[in-house]
């Protein structure tokens, strides 16, 4: 589903170049729950921009379901982006001026799709991520937790192909956060949505299949969680 | 102290963008009105300079209701011991020979016999030559045109010749055309020793007036009684000169009016702006003054931390503001003199506004600042630390529209001032008016612009004050223009109809001398003639208003027997008074000197006529195109016995048909030539009317640009604030599905929605403005309802186009910052 | 802790005496365990008897001087890259991380790798089996596996530091 092959980024800051991701191989198969772990500085937010299409590298290549999105530019990826990637923010990122229904519709709005047929839409997803009532609020009146399930919603609303989260618990407290990330693996298993997830906190990422870890602009390892020991594991836990 | 100073000046320039654009503000404001002040002061002390020149610093003339008249009849006048520095004057109409210029028309010049032509009462501007010689003396333009220098020959028919010893600078008492065509209207004058001219016309010893000066120790009024008495009964009466030229420059008040207002409204945009910038400052740094309040920091303090801002603002604004104030002050003056015949030359003061706009380049930005500051001392300190929003109590939100209707309905009032209350009423009650319009309006942003479109209606609700006031101040400029676009084309039109209405007729010709019966005979006999009928006035008649000012205008002679064509004046409505007109001892006033009188119909007025200081009561008021209603009528059966002017030396003529009116001209020149002052037509009268008109015209629609302009900057402004106010949202809209395309077509739809609703708001306050000046007694009859629609298109188109250019910055600015920045910033 | 490693460590720095070896095991550990010399002795006898040390012979003093076979070799280097199962994985990854230290560098950094990629495998299962038990609504189970997914938590934030400690050898 996902090939990033051989991408550089670089940043210019002041006169200097900085490299923030070097020759880096990445590959996400469909209906994968993949975590991104590492220091501030590795890079990892970098990818998530790259593979959301937010930015284009500086080499390498692209590839999210066989569209290599660095060759497209910034209109195309764009559209490419409201059509099939969902993203989740840190900040949740919720239009302040428009009700929780408008903001989960605002990317079909967006796409050309008419007010009702996005409203439905957008109440389906508010349902399904507990939020069914809540439709006529505005943002400010919920909490964090509320205000992200809002954000997952919008992000799948236009059943997109990839979900993109960035640090999505991490304004969020323990109990909070973990709803969000049930939610999320709820959405993994049950429709295959594949995922994508940048995370400083091990909890979070320990809802992914795999975890890999970034340092200094490169992947330094990966952990998957080999499923065929897991019986075993629980038996020696048990123990 | 010295590093508050640098706080200050750090806080202020922390972001630059925002700091120009302040400074900018402030800088136009004071700009404008410094320039205003000063074109209003140097116009006021130029006409009244002008004016000087024209009586030259004398205190009395005597003057008689005959053409001339011998100067030993005045003697013992001449002879006072309380009288200095008399000058005597004898004029004479005659004709100018010409190389390769003929025809009466052109070459009629008015000669001035000066009884010493380097006379202190003359207050001449010698160019070249040498005043102390006897010779012909002419103003430039006369030896401009005719091609004369210093040394050459003139020769003037059937009078003599003489030569040119001395040019001089323009001065009133020697006013000529400065181009041929002028020439075709009016005379030359020139001016030679009292005693050549009297030689060549035969007149020894007469004159035509003489001026003097008294001892300055003198009581002037004592002395005025005296001669009055001394030439009581003789042709001869003595006037006090009055320093006024409202007969020949009206409409200066509307003028100065308008400078004002335009003033007004540059500061009010500026002072929003500022208020703007500040107000956004401020609430930047909420979090900084409620550190500063845990730490000790009082009300107070931060107070003048704001203030101090402030000024530093200020005394920059004021730095670059004044200087370009006065340089355009000095360009709009410039042209502004240019619509008066002749362009006069002037000194610029500047001195006196520019200390004024210096005080109000401070004042006002602190005006402006009052709020913003409030609030920033006010901040409460644990909401502020942890960013929580305070929202407005619920007594100042009704507080707004509360005031903005009470100041509606100040209109009733029905003086200027109401017209103040209007537009600060309505942008107070603005808000709701954006919020319906906005309704009104956004299917159709739908329709156009897509989801973008419907977004941007939506986005307006989140800084409604601001946006709201923004629109309104374009709402206010355009109601301006379209105001002053109606009062300019319908002022002209109403002057036309006046001047067509009370002109008297096709013709009016002054002559120097009284219109003998047979000649006026004669005249009706003329082929194209249809009628004539003379009539009189007494020139320069002094008076008093209620205050005591001391004023001058003429006094005109009417006939209620007089045919249609012959009236100079009408009345507003049916006056069953009009009997009482005819009564000895009653006075009609035109409506300018009603005004300026400021008394009441019954009261009685004094005026110093060629008979002697008498009284009358004013009976009636009338509207009438002579002098701009800075006149005053008297039947002319009471004429003689009450004013002592016997004879008529202007004759109305009516033509039979306007094709004769060339033809009555060259009989007039063939047989009256000689004695000629003017003809002027009723057509000329409505051109030179005109010409004014279209000058101020013109300056007007700039000036008006420039209001609008100015309402632009605070669009950009205004929408500049709410799109980096928002990078973190519009990241967000950027990740989540708009193009940068769409972004930009967001904001425009926002801009263009502050325009529409600015326009529409303004085009309506325009009209109703229009409206109700048109039905109400300030005006006059001037001014009636028109519907100015090429102001109109301008407002519209302009408007439209200023907030789609305003738009075009703040929407590059969002599309512009890398999204990943923008959703991280906080 | 395992004085058998421990020795072989010693002895892959440099072949040693018995005596030698005491004093380099209090060395090591600083003081931390306590063995007596018997304890050595015996050791080195069993590490003979598995042919992971060899006594080629003796010093000009006289003493016994043992040294690492080839197979003992093999020993310690895959005894270092085992990583430790969960519950003594402080003192026990500590020891061995001691000993990492004299056999060089990479094998330090072996250590850490090894150990947080089997953390955060277990993360991994526990939170897995975390889901599971929520389903089935299994309440005291499900303490127990916050608290250890607590513990891992800790643990490698403990990695973490120990791997910022890391430093690697000067560059030629």
């Amino acid at each position: 589903m996902i090939k990033a092959v051989q991408v550089n980024k670089s940043f210019r800051v002041g006169e200097q170049e900085m490299m923030v991701l070097k020759g880096l191989d990445f590959s996400v198969n469909k209906g994968e729950f993949v975590a991104i772990m590492g220091p501030s500085g590795s890079g990892k937010s970098t990818l998530l921009q790259l593979l959301g299409g937010l930015d284009v590298p500086t080499a390498g290549e692209i590839q999210i379901d066989s569209t290599a999105i660095n060759r497209l530019n910034e209109k195309e990826r764009t559209i490419f982006r409201r059509r099939n990637i969902g993203f989740v923010f840190q900040n949740y990122q919720l239009l302040p001026t428009m009700t929780v229904e408008e903001n989960v519709a605002f990317p079909l709005r967006a796409n050309g799709e008419m007010l009702h047929t996005s409203r439905e839409k957008a109440n389906q997803y508010l349902e399904a991520v507990g939020l069914a009532k809540m439709g006529q609020r505005f943002p400010n009146v919920l909490s964090g937790g509320q205000q992200q399930r809002v954000a997952v919603a919008r992000a799948l609303v236009n059943e997109p192909k990839l979900l993109l989260a960035d640090e999505p618990t991490g304004n969020l407290d323990r109990k909070m956060a973990e709803e969000i990330l049930e939610l999320l693996s709820h959405f993994h298993e049950h429709n295959r949505q594949t995922i994508v997830m940048v995370t400083h906190d091990i909890f979070a990422a320990g809802y992914a299949d795999r975890i890999v870890l970034f340092k200094d602009g490169v992947i330094e390892t990966e952990v998957n969680r080999e499923d065929e020991d897991y019986a075993r594991f629980v038996a020696h836990f048990m123990a | 102290m010295r590093d508050l100073w640098l706080i200050s000046w750090r806080n202020v320039t922390r972001n630059r963008k925002r700091f120009l654009l302040t400074l900018i503000a402030i800088a136009l404001g004071v700009s404008l009105t410094c320039g205003m002040l000063i074109v209003k002061e140097t116009t006021e002390r130029t006409f009244e300079f002008h004016e000087r020149l024209y009586t030259g610093g004398a205190d009395f003339w005597v003057l008689s209701h005959e053409h001339t008249f011998p100067a030993d009849d005045i003697a013992m006048i001449m002879e006072d011991n309380q009288v200095q520095n008399s000058l005597s004057v004898l004029d004479k109409q005659g004709f100018v020979e010409l190389e390769g210029v003929t025809g009466p028309a052109l070459t009629s010049v008015r000669l001035s016999g000066v009884s010493r032509l380097d006379h202190e009462l003359l207050v001449l501007e010698l160019l070249e030559g040498d005043l102390s010689r006897d010779g012909l003396v002419l103003p430039e333009d006369a030896a401009r045109l005719w091609n004369k220098r210093v040394g050459d020959t003139v020769v003037f028919r059937d009078m003599g010749s003489i030569e040119v010893t001395a040019i001089v600078g323009y001065t009133p008492i020697l006013r000529s055309p400065s181009d041929w065509e002028e020439a075709e209207r009016r005379h030359f004058r020139v001016m030679l020793p009292l005693a050549t001219l009297q030689d060549w016309t035969n007149r020894e010893e007469q004159i035509s007036y003489l001026r003097f000066q008294v001892n300055p120790q003198a009581d002037k009024n004592e002395l005025l009684a005296r001669y009055e008495q001394q030439l009581a009964g003789s042709a001869q009466y003595v006037q006090p000169v009055v320093i006024d030229d409202r007969q020949n420059n009206s409409g200066m008040d509307g003028l100065y009016f308008t400078l004002y207002t335009v003033a007004i409204v540059a500061l009010f945009i500026s002072g929003f702006i500022v208020f703007n910038m500040i107000f956004a400052s401020v609430m930047e740094r909420r979090k900084e003054f409620s550190i500063m309040k845990s730490l000790g920091y009082t009300n107070i303090h931060i107070y003048r931390l704001v203030l101090m801002e402030v000024l530093l603002l200020s005394l920059l604004g004021i730095l670059i503001g004044i200087p370009l104030g006065v340089w355009f002050g000095d360009l709009f003056q410039y042209m502004l003199l240019g619509i008066f015949e002749p362009r006069l030359d002037y000194i610029l003061h500047w001195q006196a506004p520019s200390l004024i706009s210096m005080a109000i380049g401070v004042l006002f930005p602190v005006a402006a600042s009052c709020i913003p500051m409030y609030i920033a001392g006010n901040t409460p300190i644990l909401q502020a630390m942890r960013n929580i929003a305070g929202s407005p109590t619920k007594k100042t939100k009704h507080l707004r529209w509360i005031i903005g209707l009470l100041l509606l309905g100040g209109l009733l009032i029905g003086h200027s001032i109401s017209l103040l209350f209007l537009f600060v009423g309505t942008v107070l009650l603005y808000p709701y008016l954006f919020t319906m319009i906005k309704k009104l309006l956004a299917p159709l942003y739908r329709q156009t612009l897509g989801y973008p479109g419907e977004v941007a209606v939506q986005n307006m609700e989140r800084n409604l004050n601001r946006n709201a006031n923004t629109s309104a101040m374009l709402a206010c400029g355009i109601a301006l223009v379209l105001f002053l676009g109606a009062s300019v084309q319908s002022l002209p039109e109403g002057y036309e109809q006046e001047i067509s209405a009370t002109f008297g007729g096709d013709l009016r010709v002054h002559s120097e001398s009284p219109w003998e019966p047979e000649a006026i005979e004669r005249i009706a006999q003329f082929s194209g003639v249809a009628a004539v009928h003379p009539y009189r006035v007494a020139p320069e008649v002094a008076w008093q208003t209620k205050d005591g000012d001391m004023r001058r205008f003429p006094l005109i002679s009417f006939d209620p027997e007089a045919g249609e064509p012959f009236q100079l004046f009408s009345v507003r409505t049916e006056d069953s008074s009009a009997a009482a007109w005819s009564q000895p001892g009653s006075i009609l006033l035109g409506e300018w000197a009603y005004l300026e009188w400021g008394g009441r119909i019954g009261d009685s007025i004094h005026l110093h006529t060629p008979k002697g200081l008498t009284a009358f009561e004013v009976a009636g008021i009338v509207q009438t195109s002579h002098h701009d209603g800075y006149v005053a009528f008297m039947d002319v059966s009471l004429f003689t016995e009450q004013v002592n002017w016997p004879h008529a030396y202007h004759l109305l003529i009516d033509s039979e048909s306007n094709d004769q009116l060339p033809g009555i001209r060259d009989q007039l020149w063939q047989h009256y030539g000689d004695r000629l002052s003017s003809i002027t037509s009723m057509q000329e009268a409505v051109a030179s009317a005109q010409r004014g008109f279209d000058g101020i015209n013109e300056l007007m629609q700039g000036l008006l640009i420039l209001v609008i302009c100015l309402s632009s900057i605070g669009i950009g402004n205004t929408l500049l604030m709410n799109t980096i106010e928002r990078i973190s949202e519009i990241g967000t809209i950027r990740a989540t599905g708009f193009t940068k395309g769409q972004v930009k077509l967001m904001i425009l739809g926002e801009g263009s929605m502050i325009g529409m609703v600015g326009i529409a708001v303004g085009s309506l306050l325009g009209l109703g403005l229009i409206y109700y000046i048109s039905i109400s007694e300030m005006a006059g009859s001037y001014m009636f309802f028109t519907i100015p629609w090429a102001n109109l298109g301008l407002a519209v188109c302009a408007g439209i186009a200023l907030s789609l250019f305003a738009s075009w910055l703040p929407a590059s600015v969002a599309v512009k910052v890398n999204v990943h920045e923008a959703l991280k910033y906080e | 802790m395992s004085v058998k490693h421990a020795i072989l460590s010693l002895l892959y720095e440099k072949p040693r005496h018995g005596y030698e070896l005491k004093t380099g095991f209090d060395h090591l550990v600083q003081k931390k365990w306590a063995i007596n010399p018997g304890q050595i002795y015996t050791t080195l006898d069993r590490l003979v008897r598995d042919e992971w040390v060899e006594s080629p012979g003796q010093d000009d003093k006289d003493r016994k001087i043992y040294s690492l076979t080839a197979k003992g070799r093999e020993e310690l280097v895959q005894w270092l890259a085992k990583p430790v199962d969960r519950l003594l994985i402080r003192d026990e990854m500590y020891f061995k991380w001691l000993c990492a230290a004299k056999v060089g560098y990479d094998h330090k950094k072996q250590i850490i790798t090894q150990q947080r990629e089997l953390v955060i495998k277990e993360i991994l299962y526990l939170t897995r089996f975390k889901k599971e038990l929520k389903q089935d609504n299994q309440e005291e189970m499900l303490d127990l596996v916050e608290g250890a997914l607590l513990h891992l938590e800790a643990d490698l934030k403990w990695l973490d530091l120990m791997s910022s400690k890391l430093k690697p050898p000067a560059s030629l």
